[in-house]
């Protein structure tokens, strides 16, 4: 009878030890997941496709144009070339940068950097596509109310 | 320790080596299936957006067929000039990396009822990696300058999105 009630003690203790495995199991996967949902790698892809489409659009928008990015990107670098757009943080490695390539019409240029600020804006003027900080927004956002 | 408990001791062995295999397979799907697939979700633009805005240029710029007036300098969106309408003038539009671009959009244009036919087959302006794999077709309402005329046709886009 003991050696049954000992038995049965380990088998208890092994399904509880087995719901546990399982439970932290699914616990990591689902943290890893969420974490991945919520990852600057994929707020970047984000970042960069938006800024390659911007791109895109100006060339084919006629005359002059600036665009805000609607987001703050203080936590982000950019290097605009006129080839290619790319995007990471301060401090990564080359393999963590997200770069999204473009082509431009001939005669045309892209260029400018932008690091730890809020707004991004992109300027086409005349052949030009130049990434800067949004200097009239911002002064604008900074006017007092009335 | 009798038979009996030898033999549940295998039984748990093998059950949690099965068990431990399981687990790493599932990992392992999860990384580099599962994961992957769903990043690819969260981060998707439709390929006819993109194709949309990248080919806003043929249409609107002059650097590629866009009608300009040339005293004014006045840029007519949606306006092709015919003598702007040439392959040469496409390779300077847009073009993709030599090598890698097939991984790219690539497009073919026609102007319906100007593009003329070579040995019966349609001569349209492609970019440098289109290898007739057509994906879709956008189309936009354009009008034509030819001569001193405008008249009203449509753009076919065939966009070949990678191969």
């Amino acid at each position: 009878m003991n050696r049954n009630m000992n038995k049965r003690g380990i088998t208890t203790l092994m399904m509880i030890l087995e719901i546990i495995i399982i439970l932290i199991s699914a616990a990591l996967i689902f943290s890893m997941a969420s974490k991945f949902a919520s990852s600057e790698t994929t707020n970047k892809i984000v970042i960069a496709d938006d800024i390659k489409m911007m791109v895109d659009t100006l060339i084919g928008t006629p005359g002059e144009a600036t665009v805000q990015y609607p987001g703050n990107v203080s936590q982000y670098t950019f290097i605009l070339s006129s080839g290619s757009i790319t995007v990471f943080i301060k401090g990564e490695g080359e393999h963590q940068k997200i770069i999204r390539y473009f082509s431009l019409p001939e005669g045309y240029q892209a260029f400018g950097t932008l690091e730890d600020r809020d707004r991004l804006c992109l300027a086409k003027e005349k052949k030009k596509i130049v990434l800067q900080e949004c200097l009239i927004t911002a002064a604008a956002e900074e006017m007092p109310e009335k | 320790m009798g038979e009996d408990d030898i033999f549940d001791l295998t039984r748990k062995q093998m059950y949690w080596g099965i068990a431990a295999f399981m687990v790493v397979v599932a990992a392992l799907i999860l990384m580099f299936v599962l994961l992957p697939q769903y990043k690819g979700s969260l981060v998707e633009v439709p390929s006819e957006l993109r194709a949309e805005l990248i080919s806003l240029r043929f249409v609107n710029t002059p650097e590629c067929f866009t009608y300009q007036d040339p005293t004014t300098g006045r840029i007519f969106a949606g306006v092709i000039d015919l003598q702007k309408f040439t392959q040469e003038r496409m390779d300077k539009c847009y073009r993709t990396e030599p090598e890698k671009g097939f991984t790219d959009f690539n497009f073919a244009l026609e102007l319906e009822g100007y593009t003329p036919n070579i040995d019966g087959k349609k001569k349209l302006l492609t970019s440098n990696n289109f290898f007739n794999k057509v994906d879709f077709t956008l189309y936009k309402q354009v009008l034509v300058r030819n001569g001193d005329r405008f008249e009203p046709t449509r753009l076919v886009i065939n966009v070949q999105t990678r191969i």
